[in-house]
């Protein structure tokens, strides 16, 4: 047998014992998060020229950043389409950077929904909600990538607590209580009591909050706001007048 | 034959790698470096518009991507050169003419190529950390100077401290370097690769085509396998998704700088696994152009 018969047999021996290495290392690299999360081929089909080349290129974070830019670009036209498209394709070609998400959801929730409500000639309470369950629905999205992100949580909290009409206190309280769990500043917690307080009928969720306004006071933190809410908490929850907290209702409430 | 003859010899294949790496220079290859640095520079103060993290990450974003873009062009282009370049030059049969083993001039050939795309990516992450460093505190300041302003002197600490934490997370770490360590091992894989094919084909294009081909391939490697093995797939859509797994590198397996410009840490392991891997490529695709270039004419 020639050599370049052995060279060809070699070459199909690597390519086999080749396979279950590239396994194992690819299940250790994700499960470190270290490689990007593959992406489905549903996705891929909605990715385009573009972003299947760069899947392909290896150069994933770069495109991404270019649509970043470009989407910048749409917004500066007020081009939601584009700005929603250009943002969820790079959001799936980089979805462990949690910042695209946190922008696509602000584009729309904040920015393109508060431009509908200012247009008078577009304006329409559907198309306003749209907007704001977009965003609602990209933090979300974020959220199945990145259940531990702070920044998703703290955002998908304030998004409940101000956008929708009506807004959702339960929701935000709930997202801001695991923004605070997953490394969020400590006024993240006392903004899931704020929210918690303002439901109508919920003694679990006002239990929950009352409990976290308690131990701020406990350590000192006796801010206007803490106080208000659990002066709140207390008449909700009809905390007896001896176990209530001794501090007269501040003049106004602040965070 | 002198008795001085050895069959291998890693000073033989650090002469031959030293003269391949002056070959390389003399071809203006590493002009590239140039143009990265004003690419790195221009993409610093590019984007004023953008927030400051936003600055930040899209640095390390074009800067990992111009450094991919040199390493893929030194292992395809530049390995593809090599061999046709030393038979025209008639310096191939000067070598081989002396008691030099074909496997010392390919490793030599190799090796070249490794060192000149290594030290070419030392420089690009020096230029890229530097001025990354350099932005970051640029930013730092105009974004406390930007916050003051806004609470009027009375900053809360927290508000301070969260944008603070989002703005370091895309400066500079020590976690950075290993998204080029990343690049480098992927610009290893495809440079044995293309020496691989370099040692059957006909021509420089031809090398040049198909290294390119193997590494688009091989970034959709894992793509390809999962939707041909889904359970729909046919008989031959399978027996097509074995034959590209066996012929094709996987090198999404070398994907780590998403994870390292923003900013995640890489353990000690993850970078040995991958090392591992790159080394399971190199050294079998390096012993198959051993054996495929031993009889080869020239």
């Amino acid at each position: 047998m020639k050599s370049r018969h052995w060279g060809l047999l070699l070459f199909l021996l690597v390519g086999i014992v080749k396979l279950p290495v590239e396994h194992r290392v690819y299940q250790h690299l994700s499960a470190e998060e270290v490689l990007p999360p593959r992406m489905e081929v549903g996705v891929m089909e909605n990715l385009g020229q573009m972003g299947l080349a760069a899947s392909l290129g290896g150069l994933r974070s770069m495109v991404a950043s270019g649509l970043y830019l470009s989407a910048a670009s749409a917004w500066d036209e007020k081009d939601w389409g584009s700005v929603d498209n250009r943002m969820g394709i790079a959001t799936r070609l980089d979805p462990r950077y949690d910042g695209y998400w946190d922008n696509a959801a602000n584009f729309m929730a904040y920015d393109a929904a508060s431009w509908a409500r200012e247009e008078p000639e577009f304006y329409t309470q559907q198309l306003y909600g749209h907007y704001v369950k977009r965003g609602i629905e990209i933090l979300q999205q974020g959220l199945t990538y990145l259940p531990n992100s702070y920044r998703l949580h703290q955002n998908l909290g304030e998004v409940f607590s101000a956008r929708p009409q009506p807004p959702d206190p339960k929701q935000a309280g709930e997202h801001f209580l695991l923004a605070f769990q997953n490394g969020a500043l400590p006024v993240y917690e006392r903004r899931a009591a704020y929210e918690f307080a303002k439901l109508a009928n919920d003694p679990t969720s006002w239990k929950k909050g009352y409990t976290i306004l308690q131990h701020h006071y406990a350590i000192g933190n006796k801010l206007p706001g803490v106080i208000t809410n659990l002066k709140t908490l207390e008449q909700k929850l009809n905390i007896p007048l001896a176990q209530r907290i001794p501090d007269p209702m501040p003049p106004q409430s602040r965070r | 034959m002198t008795d001085a003859y050895q069959r291998f010899s890693p000073a033989r294949i650090w002469t031959l790698a030293t003269s391949t790496v002056t070959q390389l220079v003399r071809m203006k290859i590493v002009a590239f470096l140039a143009v990265f640095c004003v690419i790195v520079v221009a993409a610093a103060f590019a984007f004023p518009g953008l927030d400051a993290e936003q600055q930040l990450k899209q640095l390390k974003s074009v800067s990992f991507g111009a450094q991919l873009v040199f390493a893929l062009i030194i292992a395809i282009v530049a390995t593809a050169l090599l061999l046709p370049k030393d038979v025209e030059d008639r310096t191939l049969y000067t070598i081989l003419a002396k008691p030099v083993p074909r496997v010392d001039y390919l490793l030599g050939k190799l090796l070249g190529v490794l060192m000149l795309m290594g030290a070419g990516l030392i420089v690009m992450q020096i230029v890229c950390s530097a001025v990354l460093w350099i932005r970051e505190g640029m930013v730092v300041s105009e974004t406390i100077a930007s916050i003051k302003e806004r609470y009027k002197g009375d900053v809360p600490p927290e508000a301070m401290a969260s944008v603070m934490t989002n703005i370091h997370a895309q400066g500079l770490a020590w976690s950075l370097h290993l998204g080029t360590l990343a690049i480098f091992l992927k610009g290893a894989v495809i440079a044995s690769l293309a020496l691989l094919i370099s040692t059957f084909a006909s021509s420089t294009l031809f090398t040049v085509i198909s290294a390119f081909c193997m590494t688009v391939l091989g970034h959709g490697e894992g793509l390809l396998r999962e939707y041909f093995m889904r359970g729909d797939a046919t008989l031959w859509q399978s027996a097509f998704s074995i034959a590209i797994a066996i012929i094709c590198p996987d090198l999404s397996l070398f994907e780590a700088v998403d994870a390292v410009v923003i900013g995640k840490a890489v353990s000690a392991t993850s970078v040995l696994y991958m090392v591992w891997a790159a080394a399971l490529y190199i050294i079998g695709y390096t012993a198959v152009a051993c054996f495929l270039f031993k009889d080869k004419e020239l």
